[in-house]
């Protein structure tokens, strides 16, 4: 007992010491949070608090607060109340304690929706979503204008689910979280990273792009036109790659041009690779190729197999079932996307990318820090062209944004530099003339599994209530204004009229550009062999080529693995896996 | 009489005995029961499950426990597997015990700045996991290589980062974290060491490593055994704090058995994927649990008696 | 007395010689670069610790080119949110500190004294039952457990220990783990012939317990209810899971840890978080050191 009243004595005073040294008083406790306000009606809303932060929501709530502060939902309370609670914890600590917390509305990522609906842990919010009732036209939509009809025909599939012949939705998609290429659009200007008009007629580097000569004319890019034709502005792209070759040689340019071409965080790096090789393969196979991967039922057009180094496709197309779904590990945009990742990675191409892209103590704020410092810090890193991140990257390094205006003063901040989210380049010159004469000229991959859902033991009285709100924050106006707040598009079709599209960064506009030239697809569906092995199929887990080598960029990088040879073992292991599926 | 006498107060002895033991062990054991059994248990029965979470519906089957015995016979990735785990245990028995006693019996001895040493062996352990994590990766995968840079002009990739040596920096965590917790326990053992058997032992002229092997290293043998014999029952349950450094990707030749299994924990989208992991957490206790006893029985049979 | 006249005698002439014979020297040597090994890295975490993440960027090992004090920015800012039905209340590291003293140091000590004693009875009270539990402990430490969180939620719940400090007590309050196998050993190892004299001068069982048994064990009970502290301690899963109202400084550091979008995720930052978290337990430990390692061997009985 002596050494007990010890110890405590020595916690005691070494907590003494801590305040001591960090000059603060003990209680450091309330510091203006928001108060419960016992005078309204309260709903609890639990916001995400990650990359896309949680101002977009406080926005919303303000806008939704003063609309009924006169209305009257309890006895002896006039008013509402939307209680945010913003928090960092992830999907898996917060879903086993939805039921018995006092939060009635989620926003969150990474979530399981069919896992969380058979839980029982999702309310019935068919009547916000789809119906008479849903109509948003009173919060200022169009009339007739439901959730519904501003979701993709993947995303109704999904979320609507069919109980005794009917469509009962329990819970939507929230943000978009596409995977691809930032570049420094302010660098590629001051030093002519662009594709010259006609580069394909000459051989040498120094003519294909427009470098120094800066009077040059940018090629057309991946869409193939330029100027405004009918209202719609197709310059953005100009002089940047079309073809997978053509990207490799722009990273050849910059490289001879004394930059870093490329760079991605290391710690994280099999992770955010894999997602952005779904996003190539998305590209390459379109939205119902792609599909396929999730739903599997439909017809598979191009598979194949490489025989020395050479893609042969099947001479038929072939019927996907359930039974079968293995033979998609044969799809051609796969084989492409693997080719493209190991020129990335493997050793010999060590001067493409930053120096810590595979070092475990590099994260991803690492990566955006210098990627917005270098070449701005007095002449201590060289310029980086090329980020590969998420389109949250630019919220998320808010911070170092600030930091940087601090120091070298306004020209540094978000809105007075210019970053764009690049297309995709194609991996053929095939593709590429296919995508420039569609309207939708890409395919992106959206793998953050967000969503938006209303716990299932919610007072029966205040439902209506959530209901509203959920319809209120899925209006057009309250849409765009997510969309302002963090240069993101959320995961439905709105249109943003230019007014909005002024006030976002040159990298939101990009990014929104590229969504309206795109289909979407989202890495899931209804089928029972998707939903009972979910984590195989989600989140970039189809790569794998053994029960423990799963991840091709340390596969190709360390054991020297080749796009050939990954490309066939993936198909053998996926053929094994497959016996092993729930069924 | 006599006997008659004698046996009377065992009797009760016996049944006092009884029920103080009773007594003593009624909570431990209601606690084992509501902590242990009916939390845990439903993970035991998930090995002869089929569940589907779209119908609701769950099936008592051998699916998973047949097709996770095929796997680990035929997959190569887990012979793999295996080897790391067993390698893994081997050097940690080998290295970080011989030095966690040499070390305490040092501090015992009290040789030249033990007292210094007792404090900085320990300062690993003291530092929360999550920030230890932290500083030695960035000290091995960004420190060491600026290190380097400097005082040779070469240019090296992170320890971790480089296929050579990140298995080796992974076990040299393992063994520094560990450390304070092993001299820990060895120098209480060894503080049990009678005063008079030393002094007897160094008028026989008994010092040194002789001291350490006859007197000391019996003495705490029931301790290391403990070591040893836990040691084992995590052969298949340690991860090497695998997954702070690498998350769901730790590299093929890193992964042991505790890491399999937590990572596809972790993983499981749903109840449905559940089966599987649990049973292959099964059989391979089927594996360990009779490997520990064996091995407890050895240490008990073969060990020196503690006198 | 006798005692200390033999230690004096000790440090004579065979005292000098083992004190610095070569073996000793090895060990010196590789004890020296141990220590060493920690004292840079604690040492280049401290560094760290007063830099500029814009200066962290590019320069790693150097001295700050600016020294910046991290430490406060970290102390206000280090918080985490609480729901209260009054509203959300954010706690500080005060708090936390008193939040993480108490979790830590009373689970320690029931997850110490329960397989003390279990330990105890199973050792000394040869029944089959005794056995058994004996064996349930080494299968419990093999057998992996799989999604059992939500059970386990479920019944803390139920029992009202969901979100209390002494609940989770409880809830830690088993016999499970290699202590128990420590405890058995030192028991095993304990001669009869204390407890039978205890016996016959007519002690009752919980008597002998004790003022007999606790006593001697009370060395191994402190060690193993130091580490269980400092695991207890740096435990952050627990408390994120049952003590929504009650965050630990474990915790608060987990929270820095993960945390993508303010300053506090920056390495300086965490690395003067470290910092903060490490001196109040590094103090505790420079307390209670002597006492723990092997320095309390004043005559009597040991254990």
């Amino acid at each position: 007992m002596k050494s007990l009243s010890k110890k405590v004595i020595g916690i005691l005073l070494s907590a003494v010491l801590v305040f001591g040294i960090t000059g603060c008083s003990f209680d450091n406790g309330d510091d203006g949070m928001e108060a419960i306000d016992p005078t309204r009606t309260q709903l609890f809303v639990f916001s995400y608090d990650g990359g896309y932060g949680s101002d977009w929501l406080v926005a919303a709530k303000k806008r939704y607060e003063q609309l009924h502060a006169e209305d009257v939902y309890e006895e002896g309370k006039k008013g509402i109340q939307i209680y945010i609670n913003p928090k960092k914890e992830g999907f898996s600590t917060v879903s086993d304690n939805i039921l018995l917390n006092r939060d009635e509305i989620y926003f969150h990522e990474y979530a399981y929706y069919k896992t969380l609906k058979s839980q029982g842990m999702l309310a019935d919010i068919t009547e916000a979503v789809t119906g008479d009732k849903a109509d948003l036209g009173a919060y200022g939509d169009p009339a007739g204008t439901t959730i519904e009809s501003k979701l993709t025909e993947q995303q109704k599939a999904y979320y609507g689910i069919e109980e005794n012949g009917e469509t009962h939705y329990y819970g939507l998609p929230h943000y978009s979280g596409y995977m691809g290429i930032v570049y420094n659009r302010d660098l590629f200007d001051r030093k002519g990273y662009y594709f010259r008009e006609g580069y394909e007629n000459y051989d040498e580097l120094e003519d294909r792009f427009i470098l120094q000569s800066k009077g040059a004319t940018k090629s057309k890019g991946p869409d193939g036109k330029t100027g405004v034709i009918d209202g719609v502005d197709y310059s953005l792209d100009d002089g940047l790659p079309v073809t997978y070759d053509d990207f490799f040689e722009l990273i050849h340019c910059i490289y001879s041009g004394g930059d870093t071409p490329i760079s991605w965080l290391g710690a994280d790096y099999n992770s955010y690779l894999q997602n952005f090789m779904c996003s190539l393969v998305a590209d390459y196979e379109g939205l119902d190729q792609m599909s396929l991967n999730f739903n599997f039922h439909g017809e598979a057009t191009d598979l194949g197999t490489v025989q020395g180094g050479q893609f042969v496709k099947d001479e038929e197309a072939t019927e996907i079932t359930p039974e079968n779904g293995y033979e998609l590990a044969r799809q051609r945009g796969k084989y492409e996307a693997l080719k493209f990742i190991n020129r990335l990675v493997t050793k010999s191409n060590d001067q493409y990318h930053n120096n810590l892209a595979f070092n475990g103590a590099y994260s991803h704020m690492d990566a955006q820090d210098d990627f917005l410092y270098a070449g701005n810090d007095g002449g201590r890193t060289n310029n980086r062209a090329m980020l590969i991140d998420g389109v949250w990257w630019e919220n998320e390094a808010s911070d170092t944004f600030d930091n940087m205006v601090a120091q070298y003063g306004e020209t540094m901040s978000k809105d007075n530099r210019n970053f764009c989210y690049m297309p995709l380049p194609k991996a053929t010159e095939e593709k590429a003339a296919e995508a420039a004469a569609s309207d939708k000229a890409m395919t992106l991959y959206d793998h953050i599994f967000s969503i938006c859902f209303v716990k299932a033991n919610i007072a029966e009285w205040k439902k209506p209530i959530a209901l509203d709100f959920i319809k209120f924050v899925h209006t057009d106006e309250s849409l765009v204004e997510f969309t302002v707040h963090t240069n993101t598009p959320k995961a439905f079709n709105y249109e943003i009229g230019e007014a909005d599209l002024a006030k976002l960064t040159t990298f939101g506009r990009s990014v929104i550009e590229l969504k309206n030239r795109s289909n979407i697809v989202y890495p899931y569906s209804s089928e029972p062999l998707y939903v009972l092995n979910q984590s195989t199929f989600g989140f970039a887990e189809q790569w794998r080529y053994s029960s423990t080598k799963q991840f091709v960029p340390i596969a190709m990088r360390d054991d020297g693995i080749t796009a050939e040879a990954y490309f066939s073992q993936l198909y053998t292991y996926t053929q094994t896996k497959w016996n092993g599926l729930n069924k | 009489m006599r006997t008659k006498n004698t046996q009377k107060p065992m009797m009760s002895g016996k049944r006092k005995d009884m029920i103080f033991y009773i007594s003593m062990m009624a909570f431990p054991v209601a606690q084992f029961a509501v902590f242990y059994i009916v939390v845990n248990g439903g993970s035991f029965l998930l090995s002869f499950q089929n569940i589907n979470i779209l119908t609701d519906t769950t099936t008592w089957t051998f699916d998973s426990i047949a097709r996770m015995a095929k796997m680990l016979v035929t997959d190569s990735g887990m012979l793999t597997v295996l080897k790391t785990s067993l390698v893994s245990y081997l050097l940690l028995l080998v290295i970080g015990t011989p030095l966690g006693l040499l070390f305490s019996y040092y501090i015992f001895k009290k040789l030249p700045l033990s007292g210094a040493f007792r404090v900085i062996l320990f300062l690993p352990s003291i530092i929360s996991a999550i920030v230890m994590v932290t500083i030695f990766q960035f000290f091995v995968e960004r420190a060491m290589p600026e290190f380097v840079r400097v005082l040779f002009h070469k240019n090296i990739p992170g320890l971790m980062e480089n296929t050579a040596t990140r298995y080796g920096t992974v076990i040299f965590y393992n063994i520094w974290i560990g450390f304070g917790t092993g001299v820990l326990m060895y120098a209480n053992g060894m503080s049990g060491i009678s005063q008079e058997i030393i002094d007897s032992a160094h008028v026989d002229g008994v010092t040194g490593l002789r001291e350490f092997w006859s007197i000391t290293l019996p003495s705490i043998f029931p301790t290391i055994s403990t070591f040893i014999i836990t040691g084992v029952a995590g052969i298949f349950t340690s991860q090497l704090n695998l997954f702070s450094f690498y998350g769901g990707a730790a590299p093929e030749n890193l992964q042991t058995f505790g890491y399999y299994l937590y990572m596809h924990t972790q993983a499981a989208a749903s109840r449905a994927e559940y089966p599987d992991v649990a049973a292959l957490g099964l059989l391979l206790s089927c594996v360990a649990i009779p490997l520990t006893l064996l091995v407890k029985w050895a240490m008990e049979k073969f060990g020196p008696s503690a006198d | 007395m006798d005692m200390q006249r033999i230690k004096k005698n000790n440090k004579g002439s065979d005292g000098v010689r083992e004190r610095f014979s070569p073996i000793t020297i090895i060990m010196l040597i590789v004890l020296a670069l141990y220590a060493l090994s920690m004292i840079v890295l604690l040492g280049w975490a401290l560094l760290t610790a007063f830099k500029e993440q814009s200066d962290f960027r590019v320069n790693i090992i150097g001295f700050p080119t600016k020294w910046v004090w991290n430490f406060s920015y970290v102390y206000k800012n280090f918080k985490v949110a609480v729901q209260t039905d009054t509203g959300q209340v954010m706690i500080g590291m005060g708090r936390m500190y008193v939040n993480s003293v108490l979790y830590a140091l009373g689970c320690a000590f029931f997850n110490t004294l329960v397989p003390c004693i279990t330990a105890y009875m199973c050792a000394k009270f040869p029944y089959k039952f005794s056995k058994a539990v004996h064996t349930t402990v080494i299968v419990t430490m093999i057998i992996p457990i799989v999604g059992a969180l939500p059970m386990e939620i479920t019944v803390a719940r139920f029992l009202h220990l969901y979100d209390h400090i002494w609940g989770l007590w409880l809830m830690k309050a088993n016999f499970l783990g290699m202590y128990f196998l420590v405890f058995y050993g030192v028991f095993k190892s304990l001669p009869d012939a204390y407890t039978e004299a205890a016996k016959i001068d007519g002690a009752g069982n919980l008597c002998i317990l004790f003022r007999i048994v606790m006593p001697v064990v009370r060395n191994t009970f402190f060690t193993v209810m130091l580490i269980n502290f400092i695991t207890f301690w740096n435990d952050y899963q627990t408390p994120l899971i049952y003590l929504p109202s009650y965050p630990t400084v474990a915790l608060g550091m987990y929270h820095m840890a993960t945390t993508t979008i303010n300053k506090l995720s920056y390495v300086p930052m965490r690395m003067a978080g470290a910092m903060e978290l490490l001196i109040p337990i590094f103090i505790l430990f420079l307390f209670t050191h002597k006492r723990l390692l092997g320095n309390l061997t004043v005559g009597g009985i040991k254990g």
